[in-house]
């Protein structure tokens, strides 16, 4: 039983492949196309997939999608009838491609796959649900997903027992916690569906209380756990700006624009927010607790990206244990469409015991040397990993700035390891000097500490239970003293960190690596920061990789086992 | 240079349906609903956003 899930125009288009129950390929879009957030029909993700079995697309049983399309599509049309005539402009940019393609699928697919199997469409909060549950190192749980917007819904809450999945109330649109935060990402100057984890790192900075009244007029929240948005201050349902004037009146300030100076006011209004999200979340969580009294919580949806909120759950909420997959977002749900199906029509879970999320694309060593050549760059290379991992390790220690290409890259918008760029942490130098010569982004984001997982709690104010998502730079919690004495360039501004924590099984030559450097210093925590330049999507070929480095001052590049320094 | 002339056409085409839909096809419907008072959103007042989820047994469906 082969089953392909697909993910598409929105925002991450991406395409996931399971034989058999068990997870073979998952890639986005972008990394391909490069094209960030690229949200086209995935044909390059899906080519990606079918050539990880050596199939081609008619031997796929079934194709999954992560939406009801003719559902959101009266959605779109609610709206638009909603909001006539001052929706013109918006209805002339967005309604075309929907007669076009999005509502095609079954066209789009016989012409670009020449596939004429089964389609299945899944409830988009159902795949999101299921790219939780179904991974989910448990068999019951509570479920919860929230995000920008789905067909309808923005927010579900249900519960899942071994191969089902229930949901039992959902919010629809407008009211949405996620679009709720794209609006202020916009109105403090940054892009929606990009840049909510810049929000959500300026939040750090900021004083909270100045707007807390502010939102509490912008949302409304019920003792139930629900929530609804104040419609005067939005305009995302009829134009493509998303805050209305009312907003700006509301703060007292403009909104922001890109190049303008970030202010205190600006922290602020992101402090306010982040808390807001919090207490909402934590709230409808407690809610979901009460409902399904189980100690396990899965949680998805674009804003399960949020870690500030993760880190936050357990300690806030009576739930033990909780999961959230290493893609919560749309691209995501592509997986969890595909899981959806392959569970429904064999009776039978995914093999979940030994999933990692290095499911994309690899290189071979020829692939490799023909790129090098190509570049003419000159390499030494490592026969034995031991003898790598060491050189890397005194690399790092010795402040030098690394392009790591390794096996297969990474699903999900994080860089763990495979597409990675790493560096010493101990000093908040090297803060700057990645950013200078790299980066080059806004100062005020914190750069995430991998840490071999032995020693998450020497270094982290964790929960006693640390969830798995942790791996997935899916959690932020407080430094101890040690780590803030140790690895001063990892710790944000409120003492926190984005870890992710490594374990060997996983990455057994990143771990080494880690491992190396902590033998090396007596310090377990590197910087691992995502291998690409500002507005690129993360590398994924070699070339990529090469082309990144030359145009930066990165030291050393690495891939596979040959070094290449500058 | 008939592709080119092709994709402007049906540029042209795209323009004026897309027009004649909003015009008449929203245009119209909204001002039926303003009639008749329907919204179709959920802005008014309510004391809970929770809806009862209906699960659509039917996967393949687009609707
Ligand atoms: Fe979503």
């Amino acid at each position: 039983m082969t089953i392909l899930g697909i993910s598409c125009y929105y925002h991450d288009s991406a395409a996931c492949i399971i034989k058999d129950g068990k997870i073979i390929a998952g890639a986005a879009e972008e990394r391909f196309t490069r094209i960030k957030h690229d949200n086209n029909f995935p044909k390059k993700s899906i080519e990606f997939c079918l050539d990880s079995l050596g199939i081609s697309a008619n031997e796929v049983d079934v194709i999954s999608f992560y939406e009801k399309p003719f559902i959101k599509f009266e959605r779109i049309i609610s709206q638009h009838l909603d909001n006539f005539p001052r929706n013109y402009k918006q209805f002339m940019k967005t309604i075309g491609p929907w007669f076009g393609s999005r509502l095609q699928i079954k066209k789009t697919l016989e012409e670009e796959l020449h596939y004429f199997g089964k389609i299945n469409f899944i409830d988009h909060h159902l795949s999101h649900a299921a790219s939780a549950f179904y991974l989910a190192p448990f068999n019951k749980a509570a479920i919860v997903t929230v995000d920008g917007v789905g067909e309808w819904s923005t927010t579900t809450i249900g519960s899942g027992s071994g191969q089902n999945i229930e949901i039992d109330k959902e919010i629809y649109f407008p009211h949405s916690l996620g679009l709720l935060y794209s609006t202020l990402t916009t109105f403090l100057g940054f892009d929606a569906n990009d840049s909510e984890y810049k929000v959500m790192g300026l939040a750090a900075y900021g004083d909270p209380k100045p707007f807390r009244k502010h939102f509490e007029k912008i949302i409304e929240v019920f003792p139930d756990g629900s929530f609804k948005l104040n419609m005067e201050y939005f305009d995302f349902d009829w134009a493509e700006h998303m805050p209305s004037e009312k907003m700006s009146e509301l703060f007292g300030h403009p909104i922001r624009k890109e190049s303008d100076k970030v202010k205190r006011y600006h922290e602020n209004i992101a402090a306010s927010l982040q808390v807001k999200l919090e207490e909402i979340v934590i709230n409808l969580l407690n809610k979901a607790y009460e409902t399904y009294k189980t100690k396990n919580l899965c949680f998805a949806g674009g804003v399960a990206l949020n870690s500030v909120l993760n880190g936050k759950i357990l300690s806030n909420t009576p739930f033990e244990k909780l999961f959230i997959p290493p893609d919560p977002s749309d691209a995501g749900a592509a997986m969890g469409a595909a899981m959806y199906s392959y569970t429904q029509i064999t009776k039978e879970l995914v093999e979940k015991k030994d999933f990692h999320p290095y499911l994309g694309p690899e290189y071979r060593w020829h692939q490799i040397e023909a790129e090098l050549k190509k570049y003419k760059l000159k390499y030494k290379y490592f026969k034995s990993d031991k003898e790598l991992v060491a050189e890397t390790a005194k690399f790092i220690k010795n402040k030098k700035v690394i392009g790591w290409f390794q096996g297969r890259m990474e699903w999900g918008p994080r860089a763990l390891g495979n597409r990675s760029i790493l560096a010493s942490a101990t000093t908040t130098k090297m803060r700057d000097i990645i950013n200078e010569k790299v980066k080059k982004r806004e100062m005020f984001r914190p750069f995430a500490p991998v840490i071999l997982e032995e020693e998450t709690k020497k270094y982290f104010e964790t929960d006693d239970y640390v969830s798995p998502s942790a791996r997935w730079m899916l959690m932020v919690y407080p430094f101890k003293k040690i780590g803030l004495k140790q690895v001063p360039a990892v710790v944000h501004v409120d003492n926190s960190g984005r870890l992710e924590t490594l374990i060997r099984k996983d990455n057994p030559k990143y771990y080494d690596l880690v491992k190396a450097y902590d033998t090396l210093t007596g310090i377990p925590i590197i910087i691992n920061t995502s291998f690409n330049v500002k507005g690129e999507p993360i590398v994924c070929t070699p070339d990529d990789a090469i082309r990144c480095f030359l145009s930066t001052d990165i030291d050393y590049l690495i891939i596979d086992n040959y070094v290449i320094k500058k | 240079m008939m592709k080119k002339l092709k994709s402007k056409i049906d540029r042209i085409i795209e323009y004026i349906s897309l027009h004649f839909i909003f015009i008449l096809g929203i245009g119209s419907t909204f001002l039926i609903a303003k009639l008749v008072g329907k919204k179709f959103l959920t802005k008014n007042h309510i004391s809970s956003s929770w809806r009862k989820y209906f699960p659509n047994k039917n996967n393949s469906k687009m609707y």
